[in-house]
Formats: C-alpha cells, sequence, structure tokens
C-alpha cells in the first residue's frame, strides 16, 4: 500500500457513513480523465476497506455472516425533523415522583411450576393454587375456625351489643 | 399555503403511520422524493431513474410533470414533503438558461433548509445500464468517498454543501454493523482544481463495483474497482444556504442519546470488561498478630494505669479495644 502512504495529506474516515474524504488535490484530468479517476477512487476504497478490516470489530451473527460493527457517525448532518419535546408532566406525575410511586408491574398469568417443568396458570382451569390430586390436605386453621363461627362479625360486634336492640 | 389540520387517529393503523412520522429521537431513514419538472430533457429523466435505482427502497418517483421553480417557491415541494413524509427532493429540469438541472433538496421539518443545482454535462453521461455488468445489489449501504481539496474547504461554499448533501442522498440508512459481504460498491465524487476564476471546477460522480484479491504477505486484501454506472459530471449551479437560525434547530442534538460513561469501567483491547474496585482503608489497628502473654491486651492497661481509670478495664469489650488502641499509638 505505498501508493496511499504517498499521500501529502492522509485520509480521513467517518467510519459510521462509511466514508472517505480525500483532500489531496486531484490530478490534472486533461488526458486519461477515467483512469485517473478510476485510480484516486480505488486509493480511497484500498484505504477505507484496510481501515474498516483494521480498526473495527468483526464479529460472527448468529447465521453465520461476518459483520463489521461500525462506530457512530461523527460528521454531523442535519435532522429531519424537530427534536421531540418532552412531555409536560401532569399533577399525579409530580405527586408520584415526589412519593416514589412507580407503576405497579403486571408479571403475567403464568408461573413457572418446577415439578411439571412447564409455565401454568397462577389460578383457573389447571392453575398452580389448585392442588388436584392431592387427596389429602391439612387444614388451615385459622380462617377454618371463623367460618365455624358464624357468631362472630368483626370489630363491629361489641358496638352492635352496646346499642342495643334494633 | 394553508397549514395541514391536525389529524388525530381514530384507528390503530392510522395511529401507527402518525406515530411513525412523528419527531423522533432516533430519526427513521430519509425518503427520497424524485420529481420532473414540465420540460425535463431526456439525460435528466435518465439521471432521475439511474440515481433512483441506486436509492431503493427509499426513494418515490413521481411521474407527472409538476410546474415548480424550487428557487422561486418552493412551497409545493415542502406540501410533497409533508404528504410523503419525504425530507430529500431531486428535483429534475431542463431550461435553455439551466440544461439538464437537477436540484438537490434538504428538507427540515417539512420545510425546505437547503438547496442546490446542479447541471448535468450531457457529453459524458453514462447511465447504469450502458456498463454490462453485474449491479450491485438493491438497497446495499455504499461506500463514499469525496476525492479533491474543494470538499475540505474551511468555509462554507456550495463544495461543502455539495458533501453534505452528496453524502445525505447516498449514505443510506444508519446501520451498527454491516455485513462483510454488503460491502459490494463504492460511490466517488471527485472535485476538479480551480483553474481560473470564471469557471467553477466540475464534481465527477462515478460508481464503482469492490472486487478484493487476496495478498499473500498480508492479512488485508487487494482491493480492485470497476465501473458499474451511473458515471455523471456535475457543474454547480445556484446555492440556497440554510438559514442559521433553523439549522441551528436541525443540528441539535436530543438529550440522553449519549450512554452516560460508568466510572472505574473500561473495556480493553481484546474486548474484556474491567473494573476496578476501591477497597475502604484496612484498620491495622484489629490486626491479629502472634498471640504472646506479653502482648495480652489486659497488660496493655494495667501498664497504662497511671493514665487510664482502672475502672475502664473491666468495661464492655468495645472500650476495652479501644483503650488498647490508644495506647499503641501512644507507644
Amino acid at each position: 500500500m505505498a501508493d496511499i502512504q504517498s499521500k501529502a495529506q492522509p485520509y480521513v474516515f467517518d467510519l459510521g457513513h462509511l466514508m472517505c474524504s480525500d483532500a489531496n488535490p486531484l490530478p490534472s484530468l486533461a488526458q486519461e480523465k477515467e483512469a485517473v479517476l478510476t485510480a484516486t477512487a480505488r486509493d480511497c476504497a484500498q484505504g477505507l476497506i484496510n481501515q474498516l478490516l483494521t480498526t473495527c470489530t468483526i464479529a460472527r451473527s448468529s447465521d453465520g455472516d461476518l459483520q463489521i460493527k461500525l462506530p457512530d457517525p461523527s460528521t454531523r448532518l442535519p435532522r429531519e425533523k424537530p427534536v421531540p419535546k418532552e412531555k409536560e408532566k401532569t399533577k399525579w406525575d409530580k405527586f408520584a415522583e415526589k412519593k416514589g410511586i412507580k407503576a405497579k408491574k403486571r408479571d403475567g398469568k403464568l408461573v413457572y411450576d418446577e415439578t411439571k417443568g412447564d409455565w401454568i396458570p397462577k389460578y383457573g382451569y389447571k392453575g398452580k393454587n389448585m392442588n388436584d390430586g392431592d387427596w389429602l390436605v391439612e387444614v388451615d386453621e385459622k380462617p377454618e375456625r371463623k367460618k365455624r363461627a358464624p357468631e362472630s362479625e368483626g370489630g363491629n360486634k361489641s358496638k352492635r351489643t352496646k346499642n342495643g336492640p334494633r | 399555503m394553508l397549514p395541514i389540520r391536525q389529524i388525530k387517529a381514530k384507528n390503530a393503523r392510522t395511529k401507527r403511520y402518525l406515530d411513525n412520522k412523528a419527531p423522533q429521537v432516533v430519526e427513521n431513514p430519509r425518503n427520497t422524493l424524485f420529481l420532473r419538472y414540465t420540460s425535463c430533457s431526456e439525460i435528466m429523466q435518465l439521471v432521475l431513474n439511474d440515481i433512483h435505482s441506486l436509492k431503493r427502497p427509499l426513494a418515490t418517483k413521481f411521474t407527472k410533470k409538476n410546474s415548480i421553480h424550487p428557487f422561486e417557491d418552493p412551497s409545493s415541494l415542502e406540501f410533497f414533503a409533508d404528504k410523503n413524509d419525504a425530507s430529500l427532493m431531486v428535483y429534475g429540469s431542463h431550461s435553455k438558461k439551466r440544461p439538464h438541472c437537477m436540484t438537490l433538496v434538504r428538507c427540515f421539518d417539512y420545510k425546505i433548509l437547503d438547496m442546490l443545482e446542479l447541471y448535468v454535462d450531457p457529453e459524458t453521461m453514462r447511465t447504469l445500464g450502458q456498463f454490462k455488468n453485474a449491479k450491485a445489489a438493491v438497497g446495499l449501504k455504499p461506500l463514499i468517498s469525496f476525492s479533491g481539496s474543494a470538499f475540505e474547504s474551511p468555509s462554507e461554499n456550495e463544495y461543502t454543501l455539495a458533501k453534505s448533501l452528496l453524502l445525505e442522498l447516498f449514505k443510506g440508512p444508519d446501520v451498527e454493523a454491516i455485513d462483510v459481504e454488503g460491502l459490494q460498491y463504492m460511490i466517488h465524487f471527485s472535485v476538479d482544481e480551480e483553474d481560473n476564476d470564471n469557471v467553477k471546477p466540475q464534481i465527477h460522480m462515478r460508481c464503482y463495483l469492490i472486487k478484493t484479491v487476496k495478498q499473500k504477505n498480508s492479512t488485508l486484501p487487494r482491493v480492485d474497482v470497476e465501473e458499474m454506472g451511473p458515471r455523471i459530471d456535475f457543474r454547480v449551479g445556484r446555492v440556497r444556504e440554510a438559514d442559521p437560525e433553523m439549522l441551528k434547530e436541525a443540528m441539535r442534538k436530543p438529550k440522553n442519546t449519549e450512554a452516560k460513561t460508568k466510572k472505574n469501567i473500561e473495556t480493553d483491547i481484546i474486548g474484556d470488561k474491567v473494573g476496578r474496585i476501591h477497597v475502604g482503608k484496612q484498620d491495622l489497628g484489629q490486626l491479629q498478630t502472634r498471640k504472646m502473654k506479653g502482648l495480652k491486651r489486659s497488660r496493655d492497661i494495667a501498664s497504662d494505669d497511671d493514665e487510664e481509670d482502672a475502672g475502664v478495664a473491666v468495661g464492655s469489650d468495645v472500650e476495652m479495644t479501644d483503650v488498647g488502641k490508644r495506647s499503641k499509638v501512644a507507644a
């Protein structure tokens, strides 16, 4: 690549755009115009491809093609449309931010069942909370006791008796 | 011209379209519109066709004649830009005064940002079809090169504008990675050196297929080029430079697009992530050294009896170590 190194001014590359800028003055095109142009173009192509292969990381993609990772473009070009305006925060947004309230994440209806090794619904038909197949289940005592005592009506009972008969 | 009324999406498809058209932080690639004036020479039409075929699929070509004079009244072009969501335009026209004229138009927010007229030299023009060889596949990102000192002029002139517009026109979509097989062709622009002040130097556009040959003594291949067309020589005509206020708005960078650099995390040449961790200062006072009778803490305190209250020695564990440390410092 002696012909490239002999250039007075080195090429400037913008690999994000696959661009090569050659600031050297063009040789005279008075004779053999096309040959001169082809030669300068070839030098540019050689320089650009050398630069691509030496400075960029080359990785094999999932389908087995060799991919050259390009850097971000350094030549700034004007935008097509203005920068999007930031949405104004609502009163609730400000309040939630102050209080640290975040939107609840919904984690879906399926849960992973390790015994089955599969995703099954949390509840409902064939749900996780339906222990089908277990013919003997231990009674959870607390709610069961509540169920059996129809008198208990929570904290309101004492107040009701104090109020007297209806 | 009346402003186009604000459309509110009535169904999901319209909403998707409008969301896609709305300003975005990371922008969609520009669409290019190809238009012609009421009179458009055959040469000009061939040029439009060829550039269109290089630009596919990010291009729309209109076949109807338009009587638009971009430098006098560009409102129709702005209307087309909005309707077609196209922010680049190639407008072909031909007249006695401006023969074989191609106008490159760049828009910002559906308003004309800058324009440049390029007059095609009809003598040297060769179309894509006139070169009988294989062509590059459609929609590939080309290599682009600019040769000649005029493109690198430090002050803004028609050649720096031409460089910016031609790069914008041909660069294709911005991508993060490119397939090695995708490096198929190069578009080369070169500009003559200025000989005399009367004639503006020509811009030569040449498209080449790229062939790589393995070299014996090097890992890098030798590159050969073969012209595939189109071959166009341009003279530069009228220019409309960007309004500085508008350009400033167009060059604005959206916030939060650059990733924050994390402190103490680096990637080395091989691509491994390397982190530096700061361990707090080690407390050497607590260091367990060799146990000997003479170094017992109880003895330590007994020797310091005259300074310290003897009651402290039977205090809590924490106090004891505290005293021990102090005595060591004193020693």
